[in-house]
């Protein structure tokens, strides 16, 4: 509740902002920099009276085309993703992704025409539906294996589910051994961590690690025809309701969106921050290499691991790992535990350490009465049986442990 | 993953008999002034040269040409993602620190959670899709919806970090006569008293949140409608099956007596 206080406050348009064009800003026309003024959460207000007539038209012509535009600054796996999500949305996606060496800092904004000297000529820039997308032949990749863990699986399974049967077709599962922390010196294990027993909790796919390649090659199959490389977006500026986003190749694009998924060291970022701050050096410098050899303890070993069974936890009670809810839509019905279709008739009170509620918030319709806890199982109020069995009052039943406990 | 005093390393298996291996110093960019060649010489001589077997072996099979080194940054969370029509995504809205591996993975939610924002708004499952003057507002709700998640998970990575870097020796005591006792410090006590924590609780905990997204209902946890459930498939099904049950109300029975729908006798032979 506080949280979602604070983020009302803190996304309130006008906190940052920079102006970044040399010229003033014109009600009908200001720079994205000045998003924060005229932004329109609800749009209906910038299409009032005060609004020129350009703009007018250009917002005219955009309800004309017949899907939405997008460009997404960067072709990361975020960016790429993001390609994946909204063309399945049916948009006309961009994605810029820029040369291995970043282009120049240049003032983008500087480099437009301005408004009030030249009028926007009747098509300024080429919209990214007409664009002639670039094949990418020579993608450069960078970077090792990433780590996809199973939260990130269970995102692409539902984004795409041809895409993640290719990603845990060709990824190195390390989720289900044991991984943890080892002394550096005395190569004894400090802790170990169990990724498993929570995924598969949630019916989600064991982590997994994929060179990062083979994962941009799997998601540019997809959305490749998107991707024009060699060219970065350098800065913005909105026009009507859209966005004119400038390149570093000197074109500009008009979009209706921008998604700006360029990195640590984004320039759409730098639209948000006006101090423009450096990022923060974590404490750590990072040599990464890659070793070609095959450690003895390598099958039970996903980042260092012995078997379970030494490391001191309990072993999982064994489940299938694929759950129904591993190949079910987004929002699946849950599979109907048997026991509740079956209602089984209650041996005595539920055992306070097996409670499903326990550690859950309760609350009762009678504040003052002891606490209850809901038994996991229906109880037999209507026994289908021509002779009842003589049950216990509900209270005696269905107490759960002490009062004391389903506090907690 | 090998820890020790401000310097870790950690090594991945990446399938096809190659192994991904990181090593973590505590050095300020630049001021270092080792040459790319010497870097594995380096490593192994110097920075982890008393270090376990295993670390040396993954050393010796690297070829040098595959060492990168790079300085690692990150950002304190940002609260604002998006404004108006343009938002952002991944690393340039939350860049966190590698220790959690979640990186990519936070961007490809945000992918996913975009994409839902802006279907959500399409209430009347137009075909044309969501009209393009509702798009800020999703993204908006996208910038909402992820903030927290993101900034809990760039404070973990960064938390994470910060005790592999306040490590030393845990403190070992070996019990005979008289007690042995090892690697003596506030610091490896400090160690030594996070074990357990860190085993059971935290790494648990670290997990549990993590893999929380995409939401599914823990059909274990949430078998039956709790305050605050609405709406999901769960609390439905229990509604309906109350319905069809009996009374799960506290006082039903109570209230079935005193109404005089059922006579005491048989009241007593339902209830008793």
């Amino acid at each position: 509740m506080l949280g979602a206080v604070l983020l009302q406050t803190v996304s309130a348009p006008g906190l940052r902002g920079t102006a970044r064009m040399p010229c003033q800003p014109t009600r009908s026309r200001a720079p994205l920099s000045a998003l924060r003024a005229s932004f329109e959460l609800h749009a209906e207000h910038a299409t009032g009276a005060a609004v020129a007539h350009a703009d007018a038209h250009a917002a005219h012509q955009a309800d004309d085309r017949p899907r939405v535009e997008v460009v997404v600054a960067g072709g990361g796996i975020g960016g790429l993703c993001t390609a994946l999500v909204l063309t399945k949305l049916g948009y006309d996606v961009r994605v810029s992704h820029p040369a291995r060496k970043r282009a120049p800092a240049v003032q983008w904004a500087a480099r437009l025409p301005s408004p009030l000297a030249c009028p926007p000529p009747p098509t300024p820039a080429r919209s990214a539906s007409q664009q002639v997308f670039e094949k990418t032949t020579s993608y450069r990749p960078f970077g090792g294996p990433i780590q996809i863990a199973s939260n990130a699986a269970e995102s692409i399974r539902r984004i795409d589910e041809g895409v993640y049967e290719k990603i845990v077709a060709r990824a190195t599962c390390i989720g289900d051994r044991t991984n943890g922390l080892k002394d550096g010196l005395s190569d004894e294990w400090f802790a170990t961590f169990d990724l498993d027993s929570p995924a598969r909790k949630r019916g989600q796919a064991a982590s997994m690690v994929i060179d990062r390649p083979i994962l941009q090659e799997i998601l540019l199959e997809k959305v490749g025809n998107c991707v024009t490389k060699g060219s970065e977006v350098m800065g913005c500026e909105q026009v009507g309701d859209r966005i004119r986003v400038g390149l570093s190749t000197g074109e500009t694009v008009e979009a209706d969106l921008l998604v700006g998924s360029d990195g640590i060291k984004s320039r759409v970022r730098d639209l948000f921050d006006p101090s423009q701050k450096p990022p923060v050096w974590s404490g750590y410098t990072c040599v990464a290499g890659m070793a070609y050899c095959v450690p003895p303890d390598i099958k039970e070993v996903g980042y260092k691991v012995r078997p379970r069974l030494d490391t001191g936890l309990a072993p999982l009670p064994s489940r299938t790992p694929s759950h129904p809810l591993a190949t079910s839509p987004p929002h699946p019905s849950p599979p109907v535990d048997a026991s509740r279709l079956h209602p089984q008739p209650l041996a005595g009170p539920c055992p306070p350490l097996t409670c499903p509620h326990r550690g859950l918030r309760h609350k009762s319709s009678a504040p003052w009465l002891p606490r209850i806890c809901k038994a996991s199982t229906p109880l037999p109020f209507h026994p289908p049986s021509p002779f009842p069995p003589k049950t216990p009052p509900p209270f005696a039943r269905r107490r759960c442990g002490s009062a004391r406990a389903s506090i907690l | 993953m090998w820890v020790g005093s401000r310097k870790y390393f950690v090594s991945v298996d990446v399938g096809g008999g190659r192994i991904q291996w990181y090593a973590f110093l505590n050095y300020a960019p630049g001021s270092q002034s080792v040459e790319k060649e010497q870097t594995l010489s380096w490593l192994k001589n110097d920075e982890f040269a008393d270090w376990a077997d295993d670390v040396h072996l993954l050393l010796d099979s690297s070829p040098q040409d595959e060492v990168e080194q790079r300085d690692l940054f990150d950002r304190a969370p940002d609260l604002q993602w998006s404004n108006g029509r343009v938002c952002l995504l991944g690393d340039a809205a939350h860049p966190m620190m590698p220790n959690l591996g979640q990186g990519g993975g936070m961007a490809i939610e945000d992918a996913l959670v975009l994409g839902q924002e802006i279907t959500k708004l399409n209430e009347g499952n137009d075909p044309n899709g969501v009209p393009r003057k509702r798009l800020p507002l999703a993204l908006q709700r996208y910038n909402q919806n992820r903030v927290l998640r993101a900034a809990a998970v760039q404070g973990l990575s960064r938390v994470s970090s910060a005790f592999l870097f306040q490590y030393q020796p845990p403190l070992d005591i070996t019990w005979s006569l008289p007690p042995k006792v090892k690697n003596v410090g506030p610091r490896s006590l400090i160690t030594r008293a996070c074990q357990g924590f860190l085993q059971r609780v935290a790494f648990p905990l670290q997990f549990e949140f993590l893999f929380s997204f995409p939401k599914t209902i823990d059909p274990e946890v949430f078998e039956e409608e709790m305050a605050g459930d609405f709406g999901t498939p769960q609390a439905a099904a229990a509604r309906e099956a109350r319905a069809r049950d009996g009374p799960a109300q506290i006082g039903e029975p109570e209230r079935e007596l005193i109404s005089g729908q059922t006579g005491p006798g048989e009241w007593l032979s339902k209830y008793w």
